[in-house]
């Protein structure tokens, strides 16, 4: 039992000491509870046919990150498109765009039904138990948004897990200060969890401006951040197997938005303010499980730009209610339902009026098992009624095939599907009323390696390797472009096509007390406009902008007693930064290193780090004109104490 | 164990190789173009990428972005207007918030003037003399500066009325279109005091002064939008051209556009003073003489930029685009395509030389 405890103790929020996936194990204590152990993911049977890569508590901590775009961009998951340190950061899968990247909140879709995207830099990793990266189109279960791929971010239960409490500081360069705790308690049948995050910096980071001859060194200005927010949970379970979930997010951001390069001293600023709150009820029977659930967002963003005097200020209200009936058939069948009801309202500047949108939306997915269960096969189908119409049917078949016990073979064909926003629908002026969704079709296929064993003097050593091969085409898509009246209006104008490779090694040795992990991953993406409006055509054929064509990343993390090292090795291909491909922004690399050091005395333990990012001193731009910074340093300490609940009943 | 030991030498291995693996494109040399046709290439907001590109009308060959060329460094955020005087070019830099001063022909930079505030239109009013037109910002009354050409520093600033956009130099006055209203300020350049306000209609824009010595101002019209999201017809003020007579400054004429929802722009004239030429979706031609609209198209396509070439009365026009490089495409005077070049991001004016 004490290892165990002892791993699981040190994953949260501390880098799991075996990197990998050990950290989900629990003391004997939980595992009694394994059966009735309440997982908020509600994806596990829901990739067939797909990728899903987990980022476990260990992944999301081994570098300190104050925003998740940042690691998602530093692990080469997703291209992330970041205006400058914690600006806007829009998520980019397979050369789709943010628009296309469906996040979820357990389970619960967090695209602003304004512009359609969420801002990753208003995700604090601290505040994520679990990631799931799902590459891939899979709109037929998560609805509108989901076309590029989708990330499930997830905030596990896990009764009978003891009390935990704990609290981490870390101070960084360019007055960089962040301060979590965090608290959590849970006997048998209850679950409480709260965590508490403070950030500030300022970002008066020096670059060099390529906007003079001389190119000299600027400091950054108007670029500080200030973030405060929390997460409270809180989890029942019940007789006859059932349970309930509460969680609640407020965040509050007051970030300025940093000067572009060439570009007049910038004043503006953003506050983005919100409540998120959810709740869920679940029944699991012996062969129906039930599920309810349900959701409340009210989100705000002020922008105020004093060097134009612009005040605008914005606010969405979504409401999300859900009902889900999962039966198994046949050991080798299963069926579920699902109906969604989703209502969104806005107050905009922008907006004459109220806009809003009220959608029914439902599936109905098969799942099978054969051929001695190395055939596993899903198909769904969606549709859904928005504002007095139904869109067009969105199908999805994904087949999971093992050759080998140790090599599956995956694929999947789908239709996926993007509402056009408020935004498209009612901007004053050029909102469009009679856009139509944009809808494409994508398939992939790939082959997963995965291999594990224990060598007899006790080496544990785990393989893992896929290659993914995708296409897709997306038609409709709506393009903001001038009109008669001489502003812009949207129209469904555009058609991509999205195409590449990804591959993906991971090896992970566990020997002694000495634990290493090395997994390097490569994207090639092309994506390209396929057709385009008057005017334009030369565009045609061209990459998107800010897509890169090459992307590659290494890392290498090692843990030996109580230190551990890890180290990041990230390659950004160039991006074009004009529709033409005319001009185009340097490949990048940059290099990251954690070094950790833990300290354990009974049930309290410390935890001293210190980070190098951008260790090479790459002179770098993500996006053009948009400063970024070079070599920085971050120091902190992490503090926790953590008390087993007491033994159940067996 | 070795077996383990070399599958985890050859993802590192991987790794290492695909860290060394960057090929980015070999940026193409471009070639040089002198010519007399300048084009004012606003580029996109936030991008820092606005242009001034040259076109030559014998070899019919562009040179997108010859500042860029000549000085090594991108000329800015949403390059508004430019103005030549003598051997200088005056490039007004709107969201850089600068004016750029070049040689006229090489376009090496020779200055720059830093800090005015969303600055629009440059104007020589007198020796050693310009006004800039400013902004400021929307909240409140914008402003124009008077530049000290010999020091290139602003000596001080007239307060203008809300969004002053155009300048026009006629008669020893020097008019600003205040854009966010309805009026024209009329500046004594002499005292730098705004000595007359004009109402005309509702967002005048750009200034011509035709054969007769008049001035035409084209107003944008003032729109306003319905709880449905469609613009209320009844609360919102059609597009006019307006002729108002420089010397009494007594409004005669407003010949308003057929739709209240049209936003005309771009005013030209040709050099015959004859001939009124905007764009409204597509581009119109206006006689100086007529009572009523020409709702008949001359080109039937949408533009972002015009400009009259003096000599010849042959159309430029730019095409709509900002996020590539577009399309100066030539017209006949009457409207029939002649030929086309690339230019830079969102071409908005040509100046002839």
């Amino acid at each position: 039992m004490g290892v165990n405890i002892l791993l699981y103790f040190f994953s949260i929020p501390f880098a799991c000491p075996t990197g990998w996936a050990d950290c989900e194990m629990l003391g004997d204590s939980s595992i009694v509870l394994k059966d009735v152990l309440v997982e908020s993911s509600r994806s596990k049977h829901e990739t067939i046919g797909l990728q899903n890569i987990v980022l476990d508590s260990a992944s999301l901590n081994r570098f300190q990150s104050p925003f998740f775009g940042d690691l998602l961009n530093q692990q080469n998951l997703l291209f992330v498109k970041t205006y400058g340190v914690g600006g806007l950061a829009t998520p980019a899968f397979r050369g789709s765009s943010a628009e296309h990247t469906a996040v979820l909140w357990n389970g619960f879709n967090l695209q602003s039904p304004m512009n359609g995207t969420l801002d990753f830099s208003l995700l604090p990793p601290e505040f994520i138990g679990e990631a799931q990266v799902q590459p891939g189109s899979n709109a037929s279960k998560w609805g509108s948004g989901s076309v590029g791929g989708t990330i499930q971010l997830l905030n596990p239960v896990r009764f009978g897990s003891g009390t935990r409490a704990g609290l981490q500081a870390s101070i960084g360069s360019f007055n960089a200060y962040r301060q979590f705790a965090h608290f959590s308690t849970s006997q048998n049948k209850r679950y409480f969890s709260v965590k508490i995050l403070n950030y500030k910096v300022l970002n008066n980071f020096p670059y060099k401006n390529t906007s003079l001859k001389e190119q000299p060194t600027d400091y950054q200005n108007n670029a500080g951040i200030e973030q405060q927010g929390i997460l409270a949970e809180q989890s029942f379970l019940l007789p006859k197997n059932q349970a309930i979930n509460l969680k609640y997010w407020y965040m509050n951001s007051e970030r300025q938005l940093g000067s572009i390069i060439g570009v007049a001293e910038s004043k503006a600023s953003q506050q983005d303010w919100f409540h998120r709150i959810m709740a869920d009820w679940q029944r699991h029977g012996k062969n129906v499980n039930w599920y309810l659930r349900s959701a409340y967002f009210d989100e705000r963003i002020l922008y105020k730009d004093f060097a134009y005097g612009i005040y605008s200020f914005s606010r969405s209200l979504s409401s999300v209610t859900e009902v889900e009936n999962k039966i198994t058939l046949h050991k080798n069948h299963a069926l579920a339902f699902r109906i969604n009801n989703t209502y969104s309202k806005a107050v905009s500047d922008g907006y004459p009026n109220f806009p809003e949108i009220h959608r029914i939306g439902g599936f109905v997915s098969y799942e099978l098992l054969a051929f001695a269960e190395k055939l596993q096969a899903n198909a769904t189908i969606r549709n859904e009624w928005v504002a007095g119409k139904f869109i067009p049917i969105i199908p999805f078949v994904g087949l999971g095939y093992k050759l080998m016990p140790a090599l599956e073979l995956k694929y999947s064909f789908s239709r996926a599907y993007r509402l056009p926003t408020f935004n498209d629908l009612y901007w004053i002026p050029g909102g469009n009323s009679t856009l139509l969704p944009e809808t494409g079709w994508a398939q992939e296929g790939g082959l997963h390696f995965q291999k594990q064993g224990v060598e007899a003097n006790n080496l544990k050593w785990k393989f893992n390797s896929s290659l993914t091969i995708f296409s897709s085409l997306l038609q409709n898509r709506i393009i903001w472009q001038p009109t008669n009246a001489g502003y812009f209006s949207p129209q469904n104008m555009q058609e991509v096509w999205a195409r590449g490779v990804e591959v993906k090694l991971k090896s992970v040795i566990d020997f002694q007390q000495l634990s290493l992990e090395i997994s390097t991953n490569y994207d090639f993406t092309q994506s390209t406009a396929e057709k385009v409006e008057r005017g334009q055509e030369n565009q045609l054929g061209k990459q998107l902008i800010y897509i890169p064509i090459h992307r590659a990343n290494a890392t290498i993390a090692a843990i030996w007693k109580n230190y551990a090292i890890s180290y990041n090795h990230g390659f950004k291909g160039y991006r074009y930064t004009v529709a033409d491909n005319n001009t185009f922004l340097p490949s990048y690399q940059l290099g990251d290193v954690q070094v950790s050091k833990l300290f354990v005395r009974n049930q309290f333990s410390l935890k001293v780090f210190g980070q190098i990012n951008n260790l090479w001193n790459e002179d770098y731009q993500v996006l053009p004109n948009r400063p970024m910074p070079q070599r920085n340093y971050l120091f902190g300490v992490a503090f926790q104490f953590y008390q087993p609940s007491k033994p159940l009943i067996k | 164990m070795k077996k383990q030991f070399l599958i985890l030498k050859s993802t590192a291995l991987l790794a290492i190789s695909i860290g060394f693996y960057a090929c980015d494109p070999t940026k193409v040399e471009t070639k040089q173009v002198s010519g007399s046709v300048y084009v004012v290439c606003e580029g996109n907001f936030n991008a820092a990428n606005g242009a001034i590109s040259v076109y030559n009308e014998g070899s019919k060959l562009a040179q997108v972005d010859i500042y860029k060329d000549k000085n090594g460094v991108p000329l800015g955020d949403l390059v508004q207007s430019l103005t030549f005087d003598g051997d200088k070019g005056y490039i007004v830099v709107n969201n850089s918030n600068k004016l750029e001063i070049v040689d006229a022909s090489t376009f090496a930079s020779k200055g720059v003037i830093n800090g005015l505030k969303l600055p629009r239109y440059f104007a020589k009013v007198g020796n050693n003399k310009a006004y800039v037109t400013e902004y400021v910002s929307y909240l409140e009354n914008g402003r124009v500066a008077v530049i000290d050409l010999a020091s290139n520093t602003v000596s001080k600033t007239i307060q203008a009325g809300y969004l002053p956009e155009n300048l026009l130099v006629h008669d020893s006055k020097i008019f600003v279109s205040n854009n966010g209203g309805n009026t024209i300020s009329v500046i004594n350049p002499n005292t730098d005091a705004v000595e007359n306000t004009i109402t005309v209609a509702g967002a005048p824009a750009r200034m011509a002064v035709d054969a007769n010595g008049k001035i035409w101002v084209l107003c944008r019209g003032t729109k306003s939008y319905k709880s449905d999201f469609s613009i209320d017809l009844a609360n919102s003020t059609a597009g006019a051209l307006v002729r108002f007579d420089p010397t009494t400054l007594a409004l005669e004429t407003t010949i308003s556009l057929a739709n209240v929802a049209d936003s005309p722009s771009n005013l030209m004239i040709n050099s015959t003073g004859d001939k009124l030429y905007y764009l409204n979706g597509a581009v119109f031609e206006q006689s100086i003489n007529a009572m009523a609209i020409n709702t008949t198209p001359l080109i039937n396509r949408n533009f972002y930029g015009l400009g009259i070439q003096p000599s010849t009365g042959t159309i430029y026009v730019g095409t709509f685009g900002f996020i590539s490089n577009q399309k100066l495409i030539r017209y006949n005077t009457n409207g029939v395509a002649l030929d086309s070049a690339e230019v830079g991001i969102g071409p908005r004016e040509f100046v002839f030389k």
